[in-house]
C-alpha cells in the first residue's frame, strides 16, 4: 500500500529530474543576487529572497497548460511531487547554499579581507530553520496561484496581517506584544498545515 | 477497460459540457473519438486521464478511478496532449530522465519507432519541428507498453507519410489488453484504422459503434450523426 503514496525509488527519480531540469534557473537565480549584493557574504540575503523566488515558482509546470498534461501524468504520487519541490526549493536549496558559500569563502580565500564562512555558527541554522518554516507560505502560494505567485503571496500576507495587527490593537495593546514575542513559535505550528494544504492543493489540481 | 457511468462535467457549474453521460470500451481496441470543434472531445479524454475531476457519476479506467492519479495507475497509461511544450535535453536525455517511470518501457521498441520516424535520438527536442516532437512523444508513448494510450489530435501536425506511418505505428502495436483512443475531428485520418467510434456533439455520445457492425464508413457515420 505505501508504494501508492511513497516509493523511494521513484522520489529518488524524480528529486534527480527536478534537479536536472531546474538547475539553470536555480544557479542563475542564486549567481544573480550574489552578484547584486557583491560580495558573498550576504548568504541570508540569497537565502531568502532567492528561496522564495524559486518557491514561487515550485509549480510552475503545473500552471502551464502545455506542460501540465505530462507533470499531472507522471507516475509518482502527489506526495512524492510535493515533496520533491519542498527538498528543491526549502532544506535543499538552504543546504546547497551552504555548501556553495564554504566552497567559495575555501576558494577565494575570504578569510583575508572577510570574515569565513563559518558552517558551525548556530545562528546559521537557526536562520535557515526561520526560512524553512516562513518558505511553507511562499510554497502554498506556489500552489495557489498561476500567475505572479510572489507578489500574490506578498499581498495576501500583508492584508492578513493588517487585519491581524487591527484586531490586536483593539483586543488590547499588550496583546501585539506578546503576539510579536511567539510568532516564530506560531509559526512552527502553522508551517506543516501550510505543507499540508499545499499536498491537497496539488492532489486537488485539475487542468481547467 | 473504460466505465463511465452517469457522469457530469462541466467547467462551470451552471454550464454542464457532460450530463449523465454513459460509455463502456473494452481493451484490445482502437477507438475513434470524433465530433465537432468544441463537442467535448479533450475534455473527455481528460476525465478519463484524471486531469480533469467529475464532478457527479464515476469514471473507472483499467480498474482505478482516474481521480485518484495512483501512480501505479499512471504507469499504465498514456497521455499525448494535442499541444505541449518539451523541455531543451537532447531524446536520448528525455528517455534517461523518464523511461524509468514505466516499468515496461522498451528500450528498443523506443529506437525503432524512432528511426522509422527518421528522428536523430541525439536532437534537441527544441530544436525539433512540432510533427517530430510529436513523432518523439508517440514513440514514447508506444514504448511504456501503457495499457490505456490517449492520443489527443494525434495527426496535428504530422505530413502525409507521418500519418500513414502513424497508422502502421498503432495497428502494429495494438494488443488484447491494450485500448487506444484517438479523438480527431479530421475523419480521413482514421479511416480503416479504428475499431470502434465514439461521436461526440453538444455533449452528449451520440453514437457508439463498431466498426465491424456497419458497412458505412466513418465519414458517412458521422456527417449522419452530426448535423
Amino acid at each position: 500500500m505505501i508504494n501508492h503514496y511513497f516509493n523511494i525509488a521513484r522520489f529518488s527519480r524524480l528529486l534527480m529530474n527536478d534537479i536536472r531540469l531546474h538547475k539553470k534557473i536555480i544557479l542563475s537565480v542564486t549567481l544573480t543576487l550574489m552578484l547584486f549584493v557583491c560580495h558573498f557574504a550576504d548568504y541570508f540575503f540569497v537565502l531568502y529572497v532567492g528561496g522564495f523566488i524559486l518557491s514561487s515558482m515550485a509549480f510552475s509546470e503545473y500552471h502551464d497548460p502545455k506542460r501540465a498534461h505530462s507533470a499531472l501524468t507522471l507516475p509518482c504520487s502527489a506526495l512524492e511531487k510535493v515533496l520533491s519541490k519542498w527538498m528543491l526549493t526549502s532544506i535543499g536549496y538552504a543546504l546547497g547554499l551552504v555548501i556553495l558559500y564554504f566552497l567559495l569563502s575555501i576558494v577565494l580565500h575570504f578569510g583575508k579581507s572577510l570574515e569565513r564562512f563559518d558552517i558551525l555558527q548556530p545562528a546559521l541554522w537557526m536562520g535557515i530553520g526561520k526560512y524553512i518554516l516562513l518558505q511553507s507560505v511562499v510554497f502554498l502560494g506556489a500552489i495557489s496561484f498561476k500567475k505572479y505567485a510572489l507578489i500574490k503571496t506578498a499581498l495576501t500576507v500583508s492584508i492578513f496581517c493588517a487585519i491581524l495587527f487591527l484586531i490586536a490593537i483593539n483586543v488590547s495593546p499588550l496583546f501585539l506584544v506578546s503576539l510579536s514575542g511567539i510568532s516564530l513559535y506560531y509559526f512552527s505550528w502553522l508551517a506543516p498545515v501550510f505543507w499540508y494544504v499545499t499536498y491537497l492543493k496539488l492532489t486537488e489540481y485539475e487542468l481547467r | 477497460m473504460i466505465t463511465l457511468q452517469n457522469l457530469s462535467f462541466g467547467y462551470t457549474p451552471k454550464e454542464p459540457l457532460f450530463s449523465n453521460i454513459n460509455l463502456s470500451l473494452k481493451n484490445g481496441e482502437i477507438c475513434g473519438l470524433l465530433g465537432k470543434n468544441g463537442s467535448g472531445k479533450t475534455s473527455l479524454l481528460k476525465l478519463i486521464a484524471g486531469l480533469i475531476f467529475p464532478y457527479h457519476g464515476k469514471a473507472h479506467a483499467m480498474g482505478h478511478n482516474p481521480s485518484m492519479r495512483d501512480p501505479v495507475w499512471l504507469e499504465n497509461i498514456y497521455f499525448l496532449p494535442e499541444s505541449f511544450s518539451l523541455p531543451d535535453i537532447t531524446i536520448h536525455q528525455y528517455i534517461s530522465y523518464y523511461a524509468e517511470f514505466y516499468k515496461k518501457f522498451d528500450h528498443a521498441l523506443f529506437q525503432s519507432s524512432l528511426a522509422e520516424c527518421h528522428v536523430a535520438p541525439v536532437a534537441r527536442l527544441s530544436q525539433l519541428s512540432f510533427g517530430q516532437q510529436k513523432k518523439c512523444l508517440i514513440a514514447f508513448g508506444l514504448a511504456t507498453q501503457a495499457n490505456l494510450l490517449i492520443l489527443d489530435e494525434p495527426t496535428n501536425g504530422l505530413d502525409i507519410p507521418s500519418k500513414i506511418q502513424f497508422k502502421k505505428c498503432l495497428a502494429a502495436h495494438i494488443a488484447e489488453d491494450r485500448l487506444i483512443m484517438i479523438s480527431t475531428h479530421q475523419v480521413h485520418d482514421i479511416e480503416h484504422m479504428v475499431d470502434s467510434i465514439v461521436i461526440l456533439d453538444e455533449g452528449k455520445i451520440v453514437l457508439h459503434q463498431q466498426m465491424a457492425d456497419t458497412s458505412k464508413n466513418i465519414e458517412t457515420l458521422f456527417s449522419e450523426t452530426v448535423s
